[in-house]
């Protein structure tokens, strides 16, 4: 995909740490990410509290978080990552990519997810296209985020006078045509190639739409919990 | 009725019963002593005024315009007066004549004359000074019941001697007569007048309009359906019949000539006896074998025949039949009276008395048409009437009422009993909806134990049993593991929401197979239509059948088709969604006979998604399947 093509002009290996708890996992991911020249592995925590140590020191470019950690769910590094390092990608490590996961993680800030059956290649793939700034989507996660667009829709008209003071994030919430065309082309099937190859335009910028998908998701998801406070007389706008 | 079975006697029965005896009795002679205060009030008290018993009497055939010469000589006759004999012929004329001296301090300015029968005129010295009714023609303004006061006319009275002459028309089969009659001052005659008037006039009007509203009032009742009760309609029509009867004594000037109008009025009052004793027997429940009954049909069918027959005979049937229905009065009174014992109740002996009362103020009306009463008498049982309706009234609506409070009662236990069933109703529907739920719980539960016993648990059984082989290989192993693995996203794929999108279902398997087509060096062509709809049937269950067809229809490709390129279009055709995949692969020559497991697999799961499979396939040339999902498949 565009990372391979993107991978000869960037010379300065990718700092990444990983959260996760599982030995077997573990060991395989440090051992793939060791093999990359591209990457460098910064740390690894198998709690949420060693992630938080952890990023105190380091500023990795990619953090990979399993969510089921013993001490609390990957979610919350993900939460903080996104709000207090933003230039840190977050990938989750999930065993099956299936939608509770991953759109979860998607409203928490994460930029994708990898499988942990993927080959090392893939692995490796993965990191690097969402290291330059890529979002990786499945059909299943395109199918959910429709869904969430024509429920927002529908909620929107519901609330359409109480949402005026957040208007602001409304505006940025908002989906454009393109990226609307975008997600329904990955529900059924087509890849960034095909897609870009459909709507003349470079994968890139495929993936800058999905990218930018996540990141309204991610802002919906946290201007719907200030509305939802809001609501409750627990903020003051 | 329960005649032998009396309850014993008890005692506070006995007081109660003793206690509405005084009552009505004292009722009774309550409303006598108003009635007869207001009849006293009815004769003039001027100590001046004359009454006139005594006058020259003569019959005359035709109608004369003058006193006859011969009534001076003629016999004097007491009056009142009342005369029968002609009942039977074409009527005639009465001449009545006497003298009176005036003197200026008697003051004799008027004449009251209480009663007359039916049509007369007024003669004072010769000169008609007034006349009440037709004197010729068949026609008669029915004056009988009227009182009148005539004023004398200070120009024709002498001083001294005057001579005043009615002259009294007698209908055929009517009584005929005429009252005392008085002179004296207006003033006076006209409060007696007014007293009598009140009497036989204004009464009658009051009570007829208060049963007739009874009558009114009943049929809204049962107009408005709320009763069934034969009984209440009963009673309204005897209202009814009451107010008819009484036109008899309110109509001066009837719709209809003499004969029929005495035929209505008449067989009115017969109707009337007949339908109230119809209505006590029913209200006592007189077994209909009984006597009574037969009596009462006898007398019902009687005297229609008899009124249709001859009219004249209308006046003397209301005497014959009358006496008849006193009788069976009598025998009600009897059965209401036990008929209340039996019930201990208090309703039937208020009727009881009631009719009991109205018979004798029958009796005493009989005895009057009859002749026995003097004819300046009083018609009195209208009276009664009003007493006689308030108390059926009372009692019947007090049934009703009770009757209805009872159903109100019924109602509510109905509704109480209602709202229990509808309670257990809905308790054994959420019982039978928490049964359905199991089931759908334990059918998808056995389904995913299906699907991981037949997917990835034989997987893991089969690598397991390789791996314990002693000639395993690494690759083989691998093999087994990863379709075991793959088998497994299958099944959770198939359990993710996409709402019947099959084209979502078909990408996400190309999402999974995408990294072994392209180990393999396979191109994937990806092709859908535009306008794919949902499926309806496609729940996790028929997408794990999808997902298991594409998968083998690729796993096949993989292993056997060498091929370099695949490609899958989804199309829409009239009646089904189209999967078609197709390989540039080296193609196989198909056995007709034995088709191979594989596919036999493939037509089974296609047919329990309701479709079919086709593949076409020959050397050298690829291959081509063709899955096709009907759009309107019921599972």
């Amino acid at each position: 995909m565009n990372a391979r093509d993107l991978d000869q002009f960037e010379s300065k290996p990718f700092g990444v740490i990983l959260v996760e708890d599982e030995p077997a996992t573990l060991d395989h991911l440090v051992r793939v990410i060791e093999s990359s020249s591209r990457l460098k592995l910064l740390g690894v925590a198998s709690t949420v509290q060693d992630a938080y140590s952890l990023l105190f020191m380091t500023s990795p470019k990619v953090a990979l978080i399993d969510l089921g950690l013993p001490d609390s769910s990957g979610i919350e590094v993900i939460e903080w990552l996104s709000k207090n390092k933003p230039e840190t990608e977050c990938l989750v490590i999930t065993a099956f990519g299936d939608e509770d996961h991953v759109v979860r993680s998607l409203e928490a800030g994460a930029s994708g997810y990898l499988l942990k059956d993927y080959s090392n290649d893939e692995l490796i793939e993965h990191i690097l296209e969402v290291a330059n700034g890529g979002s990786p989507i499945s059909p299943l996660i395109a199918r959910q985020l429709l869904f969430k667009i024509q429920h927002e829709k529908v909620m929107e008209n519901h609330h359409l006078q109480a949402k005026a003071d957040l208007d602001e994030t409304r505006k940025a919430c908002s989906i454009t045509d393109r990226e609307l065309t975008v997600i329904q082309q990955v529900a059924r099937g087509f890849t960034a190639q095909e897609i870009a190859g459909q709507m003349g335009i470079s994968t890139h910028t495929v993936a800058t739409h999905v990218k930018r998908l996540y990141k309204k998701l991610h802002v919906h998801s946290r201007s719907e919990a200030v509305y939802e406070a809001t609501m409750l007389g627990l903020l003051d706008l | 009725m329960a005649r032998a079975d009396a309850p014993p006697a008890n005692p506070s029965w006995l007081k109660r019963l003793g206690l509405f005896y005084v009552c009505a009795i004292l009722i009774a002679l309550a409303g006598a002593s108003i009635l007869f205060y207001q009849i006293s009030k009815a004769t003039p008290t001027d100590p001046s005024a004359i009454e006139i018993k005594v006058a020259r009497f003569s019959e005359q055939t035709t109608y004369k315009t003058r006193p006859p010469k011969s009534l001076e000589q003629a016999l004097r006759v007491q009056l009142p007066h009342r005369i029968d004999q002609m009942l039977s012929t074409p009527g005639g004329f009465y001449w009545y004549e006497f003298d009176f001296t005036a003197q200026p301090e008697n003051r004799l300015e008027a004449l009251y004359i209480p009663r007359f029968a039916m049509n007369a005129e007024v003669y004072l010295n010769g000169q008609r000074i007034a006349f009440f009714g037709p004197m010729t023609g068949d026609f008669a303004e029915r004056n009988w019941n009227r009182p009148q006061i005539v004023n004398l006319g200070p120009n024709l009275l002498q001083s001294g001697q005057n001579t005043v002459a009615i002259q009294v028309r007698a209908f055929p089969d009517y009584l005929a007569g005429l009252s005392t009659v008085w002179l004296g001052s207006d003033e006076n005659l006209r409060e007696a007048y007014r007293a009598r008037y009140e009497v036989q006039v204004t009464s009658v009007y009051l009570s007829t309009a208060f049963v007739l509203g009874a009558g009114i009032v009943l049929t809204i009742l049962i107009g408005m359906g709320k009763s069934r009760s034969g009984l209440l309609m009963l009673l309204a029509s005897t209202c009814f019949l009451w107010g008819v009867r009484n036109l008899a004594f309110l109509t001066t000037v009837p719709p209809f000539e003499h004969g029929t109008w005495i035929q209505i009025t008449q067989g009115g009052l017969l109707l009337f006896a007949s339908l109230m004793v119809l209505l006590i027997l029913l209200y006592c429940q007189v077994p209909r074998k009984r006597l009574e009954w037969k009596i009462w049909w006898i007398y019902s069918l009687s005297f229609p025949v008899l009124l249709i027959i001859n009219e004249n005979w209308a006046l003397r049937l209301v005497a014959y039949y009358g006496v008849l229905g006193l009788c069976m009065y009598t025998w009600n009174v009897y059965l209401l009276v036990l008929y209340g014992n039996s019930k201990q109740s208090l309703a039937p002996h208020a009727f009881g008395f009631g009719l009991l009362c109205f018979m004798a103020l029958s009796v005493s009306d009989l005895l009057f048409l009859a002749g026995i009463l003097p004819f300046d008498g009083y018609f009195l049982n209208q009276y009664m009437g009003i007493a006689m309706f308030l108390a059926m009234s009372y009692f019947l609506i007090d049934r009703y009422s009770n009757l209805l409070k009872e159903s109100d009662r019924f109602n509510e236990t109905l509704q109480m009993r209602l709202m229990e069933r509808e309670a257990e109703l809905a308790e054994q529907y959420q019982r039978l909806q928490k049964i359905d739920e199991d089931k759908v719980k334990m059918a998808e539960r056995q389904r995913l134990m299906a699907d991981m016993h037949d997917g990835l648990g034989a997987h893991l059984v089969a690598a397991i049993h390789h791996l314990q082989s002693s000639n395993f290989n690494r690759r083989n192993t691998l093999n087994l593991l990863e379709s075991g693995l793959r088998d497994l996203q299958l099944t959770i794929d198939s359990l993710e929401p996409i709402e019947q999108d099959l084209t979502t279902l078909l990408g996400a398997f190309r999402y999974r197979i995408a990294d072994s087509m392209r180990s393999a060096g396979i191109r994937l062509h990806w092709a859908i239509d535009d306008d794919i709809p949902a499926i309806p049937y496609l729940d996790a269950r028929n997408c794990l059948h999808v997902l298991r067809i594409v998968q083998e229809i690729f796993t096949n490709i993989l292993k056997h088709a060498q091929a370099s390129e695949v490609s899958l279009v989804v199309s829409r055709g009239p009646k089904y969604v189209g999967v078609q995949i197709q390989d540039n692969g080296v193609g196989f020559e198909v056995d007709a006979q034995h088709p191979g497991r594989g596919l036999n697999n493939l037509n089974q799961r296609a047919a329990s998604l309701g479709g079919s499979i086709d593949m076409s396939t020959a050397t050298g040339r690829g291959t081509r399947y063709l899955l096709k999902l009907p759009l309107n498949f019921q599972t």
